[in-house]
């Protein structure tokens, strides 16, 4: 050798990809990954790729078929000195006539009919018939030509296969073969011839456009000259088309004149029963093309009822029927098959037992499924043990053989599976097509079924759906971990076939040519042969010598040689193959029964049975050594796309993808739910892949290509549709189920519905570069896109639905938000998506810098004035608003309640139910909770807005507010005498009722309640408010005060520790901890270190400053406060002396004395009672202005109210609490005045506690007052401090007579 | 028999070619499968860069939007 073999092969193994010094740092960490530094490295190195293997074989680069088919035709055959010149022509010559005839095959199948597309002309256009049949006549002339070649071609074809049959046929032949390959070859072009005639008798369209054309031809040939000669053709052609298996009817009239192909014929038939019958058959569709040649070449053998005899006294019949019997449908194309049976009319009463068992996979799977799992174990485990001996730099010799043996075994075990997989997928389509589903009903009412529905859509029931997906997954897995092997095992398989051969050829061979065969001349020739067309005995010039000078018997030790990863060519095995069957046969392959074991007495059946085996290894080594083309041709399902005899006979354009079957099997793995399938769900989009090659690389249609490209497009689209919307709401319940009460679901009876069980979408989300049609799709990109998309249709949903609500379902929305929030945060665990809050803000749309109102807080703000104030009355008790009764309720035009999918809510239905239960709690009602979730929702950032605007309402209700006061103002009497406790109870309250008739008779009465209540309700819903902030403001407080170093100081106040540098825990400790990174030399960006220390520092800055916050309350009657300064004048109006105008005040709160008279003894509306219709925050609104103006002390002594209640308690026992039913029971006393205490007492009562909380809340300032000494001396300008409400500190009834002259006793006793 | 020889002498030597052959080819397949692999690695990452920088471009556009309320009239 010249050149050195090994320098070059490391030459171009030490590829190595060194990181350059000079990029930047990042990009070298990036290019760090790929460096490989040695050839070993090489070899085992997988580079990071985080996609899993769920997806198959999408783009395979081939190198064609090197060993199966010869890249050079069998010309390297004669240098092997075989006499097989004529041999390796004809089979080039079959060669040449199988590849014209598939081209013809996917002519005829991919035919489409044209007169389909041709249009008719309108009445107006009559004239231009002619111009039209012209055009038309064009346009199918090209069609009708290919079919006219078809027919030249099948005829020349049909001659020259007879031809070449009759000259291997001679019984007295003077040249070599057949050869297996020209067997093969024969059979296969037979298949062609089989297959077109198949086509032509299927296709209705080709007879169809033939007519159409012969119609034209008629109407333009009138102005041609001589058509005649055309005119025949064409009725040749007419009678070629129409007649069934004329193909194979010429054949049989071709075979019957060149005469003498029995021979042949009988050969053939041994063929494919033999190999039929042993494994010896790697491929399925090889098998296939066997199963339909057969009964072609019985019937070609079987002309005649003598010849017929003679073949089976030969070949026993029943070898035949049990093959037909066990295969009576087999798949031909893609969506039709052949049934030998009904080639074989004579034969067919065999055939009606039905077969339901061989060919449903669902019968199949649990043993496919455990040979899968235990080959995968074992294929993983054998390429494991190869990469440990690469690696390893001394290995045994005899381990080294064992491994590669066993990767070898595995191998062709693999391929085993994965040809008798996919051979079952055919035959199940072929076995289904053979049998629609009778009893479908149709999806649409109006259409009926077509025939291509009933035979797939409709005739997969769920489970042979789900089994199919997991026999394609099975087999586009094992393609998939078989291919990425590929360089891997290359070397490792040539070396064992090579090994093989050359343990055949050197120690078997040798072995028997000294004992068996040594007196046989002729065998030992042939060994002699095969020993020196494929020997290696690579410079071992001692054991060639050896080998041929015919050493003496007992040197029997084999010989041993070195491994080389070099394969036999496909010339040799096809030598090898030729003489081990002239050996067999002894050049006369007429024998009955077979080739092997028909009981030779030549050959002791020891070495035949050596022989054989190597035999049937022969037939393998090809495939094992052509590995990735046989890999794609075994795991290839593409042909469960097509279906294009279907759409002849259905005559529409193309199907629906819901009748398409990778859809079909794509959306069962989305709507099944089946959490075991769903890795498998971008499977079936492989055999798209499949399909597109078969279309353009096989049938070699673009148009099948584009049309597979559109479903693929539509199917895609829908995919990655339905799996978001499926991921969303998968993830969506998660958190919604999470977010139930742990104890509720352990509680509840059937807990299950609640939890969700996980599903495997985690490598979906990984799958960075899914290969489709030679596009390569960034598939968890386009799913983040999606679910962005979802998450903001969702948020918009779900303030839709808030805004078709009251306010009162705030805490359902806030509770839909969280669990959205928490579904996002799952999500993001897989995707990146937008963040939260930039979703929300979208959404809200409150993006500006400079507006704080939003879509949501506008919502909220609208809700209260128009609805909350106006309709809902205030329960003191129970410190919630609800809604009063219907009748005085303001109308609120609301839009529907949006519809939305369960995902959009809580994902499930019963998740959904459980959370609407919850909800419902809060439906009725506003209250603290709905504060919080007001809170949560709107935070920070709008609600300083939102409390801004109400207090604007505040000041327009009391502006409102003011023009009525002024009003009663006007009409308040000079005087309102106090009557005497000694006229009883009745006495004073008839006498104030005389009295006080500018306020019954006041027309705005209900209007000034309103206002009050509608203020009232503000200041409550704001103290509330102040009650939600503080609670939040005080965790934020505990959870930032440790890291502030902010602990309770001396006098109950806080004290801030700070360190010895003069900073805050935080910032020290950011510090401290960014000192210690810098200073550390490893440390490769120490400057975004320090960034954060002082970001440590700012965030100290803006806690600290926090920590102190405002009360919104406080500020809400600061702010009132200072509205009322406009009225104050007017309102507030101090007598000159100092000392109280008991009679003549013309102060508010006389007014509101008035009122509140008014409203305990006035029923306002008939049905309802005013409690009903205002409910307490009359009250808080009236005392709230009262306190303000400062005259809730001069409220207290004067009301009438209290004045008539306290003569009522005077009137019975002091101690007793219901003193209104006393006074009834004892004193005769009518209904309405006892109504009137009731609710006397009642507002006393409330206004007490109002005055005790504005007190607190906002204490006066000390005031100055006149006091009048018990001896009579007036002393002017005390100062007395703010205390708690009068009637907490009210003196005994002894002490009460005195009370009512001065305020100043009050105060000071 | 001579004819035999020869035909064992050229085998022999077809034998050392193809293991040549067979070696350069196997290595010629390594380097491609290897520069697929690159292939496919480097999309992985430049896929998760890509999605990156959307991210950043929508945030970028946010932040323009919030901007642009604060600015408008003045650009």
């Amino acid at each position: 050798m010249a050149v050195p073999v090994e320098e070059a092969v490391s030459g171009l193994s030490t590829f190595s990809l060194e990181v350059s010094p000079h990029l930047p740092d990042e990009l070298n960490i990036f290019l760090s990954d790929w460096t490989i530094h040695s050839p070993n490295e090489y070899v085992t190195c997988r580079l990071r790729d985080e996609q899993p293997d769920i997806q198959g074989l999408a783009v395979s680069l081939l190198s064609g078929w090197m060993a199966t088919e010869s890249p050079i035709a069998y010309d390297d055959v004669q240098a092997y000195q075989l006499q097989l010149l004529d041999d390796t022509k004809s089979i080039t010559q079959l060669n040449n006539l199988i590849t014209e005839g598939r081209d013809m095959v996917s002519i005829l199948y991919t035919y489409r009919s044209c007169v389909k597309a041709l249009p008719q002309l309108p009445e107006s256009m009559k004239q231009n018939q002619t111009d039209l049949y012209r055009e038309t006549y064009q346009v199918l002339d090209t069609e009708i030509g290919r079919l006219r070649e078809i027919k030249s071609w099948q005829n020349t074809a049909s001659s020259k296969l007879a031809a070449d049959m009759q000259r291997f046929s001679r019984t007295d032949r003077r040249i070599n073969g057949p050869t297996v390959t020209h067997m093969w070859g024969m059979l296969k072009l037979l298949d062609i011839l089989l297959q077109l005639d198949h086509l032509k008798n299927a296709k209705a369209s080709i007879p169809n456009d033939f007519s159409w054309y012969k119609r034209t031809f008629t109407q333009v040939s009138t102005e041609w000259k001589d058509s005649d000669s055309m005119r025949e053709e064409l009725d040749d052609l007419q009678i070629f088309l129409s007649t069934r298996w004329i193909i194979l009817l010429n054949l049989q009239v071709e075979l019957f004149r060149v005469n003498n192909v029995e021979d042949i014929l009988q050969v053939l038939m041994l063929f494919c029963l033999e190999s039929l019958e042993s494994d010896r058959v790697l491929l399925y569709s090889e098998r296939h093309v066997l199963l339909r040649v057969l009964p072609v070449v019985v019937i070609l053998a079987t002309s005649s009822v003598k010849e017929g005899d003679q073949v089976f006294k030969k070949i026993k019949i029943n070898r035949l029927i049990r093959i037909f019997r066990r295969d009576p449908v087999v798949p031909a194309f893609p969506d039709l098959h052949i049934a030998p049976a009904s080639m074989l009319k004579e034969l067919s009463p065999y055939f009606r037992s039905k077969y339901q068992r061989e060919y449903s996979i669902l019968n199949h799977i649990p043993a496919i499924r455990a040979a899968h799992d235990d080959f995968c174990l074992r294929f993983a485990a054998a390429v494991n043990q190869l990469q440990l001996l690469k690696l390893a730099k001394e290995a045994d010799d005899a381990l080294t053989a064992q491994v590669k043996e066993e990767i070898c075994l595995v191998v062709v075990e693999g391929f085993q599976l994965l040809s008798e997989w996919t051979g079952r997928v055919w035959e199940q389509c072929a076995w289904k097509f053979s049998r629609p589903a009778k009893d479908a009903q149709p999806y649409d009412n109006n259409t009926p079924l077509t025939d291509y529905e009933k035979v797939v859509r409709c005739n997969y029931s769920i489970i042979e759906r789900k089994a199919l997906l997991e026999l394609t997954s099975y087999i586009k897995g094992v393609g998939t971990m078989m291919e990425k092997v590929d360089t891997l095992v290359a070397d490792t398989i040539w070396e064992t076939v090579h090994a093989q051969v050359q343990d055949f050829v050197q120690n078997k061979l040798a072995v028997m040519l000294r004992t068996t065969f040594r007196k046989k001349k002729e065998i030992s020739r042939i060994l002699t042969n095969m020993r020196t067309i494929s020997a290696d005995w690579m410079g071992n010039a001692s054991s060639e010598q050896a080998a041929t000078a015919k050493k003496p018997k007992e040197d029997t030790t084999p010989v041993t040689f070195r491994p080389r990863p070099a394969a036999p060519t496909a010339a040799q095995l096809h030598c090898l193959q030729f003489l081990i069957h002239e050996l067999v046969t002894g050049g006369a392959p007429k024998k009955a029964g077979g080739f092997f074991g028909s009981g030779d007495t030549e050959i002791p059946s020891a070495d035949m049975k050596l022989l054989e085996n190597f035999f049937n290894r022969l037939a393998f080594f090809p495939h094992i050594l052509d590995y990735r083309a046989t890999l794609v041709h075994v795991s290839d399902l593409g042909f469960l796309w097509f279906r294009e005899f279907y759409l002849e006979t259905s005559k529409v354009i193309q199907f629906p993808i819901e009748c398409s079957l990778p859809w079909m099997l794509a959306d069962h793995i989305i709507e099944s739910q089946d959490a075991g399938l769903l890795e498998s769900v971008l499977m079936p989009f492989d055999v798209y892949n499949d399909s597109a090659e078969y279309a353009l690389r096989v049938l070699k249609q673009r148009f099948l290509y584009d049309e597979i490209e559109a479903e693929v497009d539509l199917c895609f689209d829908q995919l990655v549709y339905k799996l978001s919307e499926h991921m969303f709401a998968y993830y969506k319940s998660c958190a919604a189920s999470k977010s139930l009460d742990l104890a509720f679901i352990n509680g509840v009876e059937n807990h299950d519905k609640y939890t969700v069980f996980p599903r495997r979408y985690e490598a979906l989300f990984k799958m960075r570069h899914f290969q489709l049609l030679g596009r390569s799709i960034d598939l968890a990109f386009l799913l983040a896109q999606r679910i962005n998309k979802i998450f903001r249709e969702n948020f918009e949903y779900l303030l839709e639905r808030f805004e078709s609500q009251d306010i009162c379902h705030v805490v359902e929305l806030q509770r839909l938000v969280e669990i959205l929030k928490a579904t996002h945060e799952l999500l993001s665990e897989h995707l990146t998506l937008d963040s939260f809050a930039l979703i929300m803000s979208e959404v809200m749309e409150n993006i500006s810098l400079i507006s704080f109102s939003g879509r949501l807080a506008s919502q909220i703000f609208q809700e209260i004035q128009n609805d909350l104030l106006p309709n809902f009355i205030l329960c003191n008790t129970t410190q919630r608003f609800v809604r009063s009764i219907k009748s005085s309720q303001r109308p609120q035009r609301r839009p529907p309640i949006p519809h939305a999918k369960s995902s959009f809510m809580c994902g499930s239905h019963d998740l959904n139910a459980a959370h609407l239960t919850i909800s419902e709690l809060y439906s009725k009602f506003f209250g603290l909770p709905h504060m919080f979730a007001v809170l949560k929702l709107l935070g920070s950032r709008s609600m300083p807005w939102l409390v801004r605007a109400l207090l604007d309402h505040l000041s327009q209700k009391l502006s409102l507010l003011e023009g009525r006061v002024d009003e009663l103002l006007e009409v308040l009497p000079k005087a309102i005498s106090i009557p005497a406790p000694t006229l009883g109870v009745t006495g004073c309250l008839k006498i104030y009722k005389d009295q006080l008739h500018w306020g019954t008779d006041y027309e705005h009465k209900i209007e000034v309640l309103h206002s009050l209540k509608e203020i009232g309700s503000l200041i409550f819903w704001m103290s509330l408010l102040d009650t939600a902030m503080r609670e939040a403001e005080t965790v934020h407080f505990m959870q930032v005060v440790p890291w502030l170093g902010v602990v309770p100081g001396s006098e109950a106040q806080m004290q801030q520790l700070l360190d010895d540098d003069g900073n805050s825990g935080l910032v020290s400790l950011f510090k401290a901890a960014s000192a210690a990174v810098a200073s550390d030399p490893d440390t490769q960006n120490p400057q975004s270190f320090v960034t954060m220390a002082k970001q440590a520092e700012v965030a100290d800055i803006l806690y600290v400053n926090n920590l102190q916050t405002g009360s919104t309350l406080d500020y809400t009657l600061a702010y009132l406060s200072a509205i009322l300064d406009s009225v104050r004048q007017r309102w507030n109006s101090p007598s000159k002396s100092g000392l109280i105008e008991i009679t003549t005040s013309r102060e508010f709160h006389r007014i509101y004395s008035g009122v509140q008279f008014v409203f305990c003894g006035e029923q306002l509306e008939e049905n309802e009672t005013n409690q009903e219709q205002f409910g307490d925050a009359v009250a808080w609104g009236g005392c709230t202005i009262v306190y303000l103006l400062g005259q809730h002390l001069r409220f207290e002594l004067l009301d009438f109210s209290y004045h008539v209640l306290t003569v009522g308690e005077s009137e019975v026992n002091p101690g007793a609490h219901s003193i209104p039913d006393k006074i009834s029971k004892t004193h005769n006393i009518s209904a309405e005045l006892v109504r009137f205490l009731e609710s006397a007492r009642k507002a006393r009562r409330l206004n007490s506690h109002v005055f005790t909380m504005l007190r607190a809340r906002f204490p006066h300032e000390e005031k100055l007052a006149a006091l009048v000494k018990q001896s009579g001396t007036v002393v002017h300008r005390i100062k007395y401090p703010s205390t708690a409400s009068a009637f907490d500190t009210l003196p005994a009834k002894g002490s009460m007579e005195g009370m009512n002259g001065y305020e100043s006793e009050v105060i000071l006793s | 028999m001579n004819n035999s020889v020869s035909v064992g002498i050229a085998v022999q030597a077809d034998w050392d070619n193809r293991h040549f052959s067979n070696s350069l080819s196997l290595n010629v397949r390594r380097l491609f499968e290897f520069l697929l692999q690159f292939e496919t690695s480097t999309k992985s990452k430049l896929a998760t860069l890509n999605e990156k920088l959307t991210v950043l471009e929508r945030q970028l556009e946010y932040l323009e939007a919030q901007f642009n309320t604060a600015n408008s009239g003045q650009f």
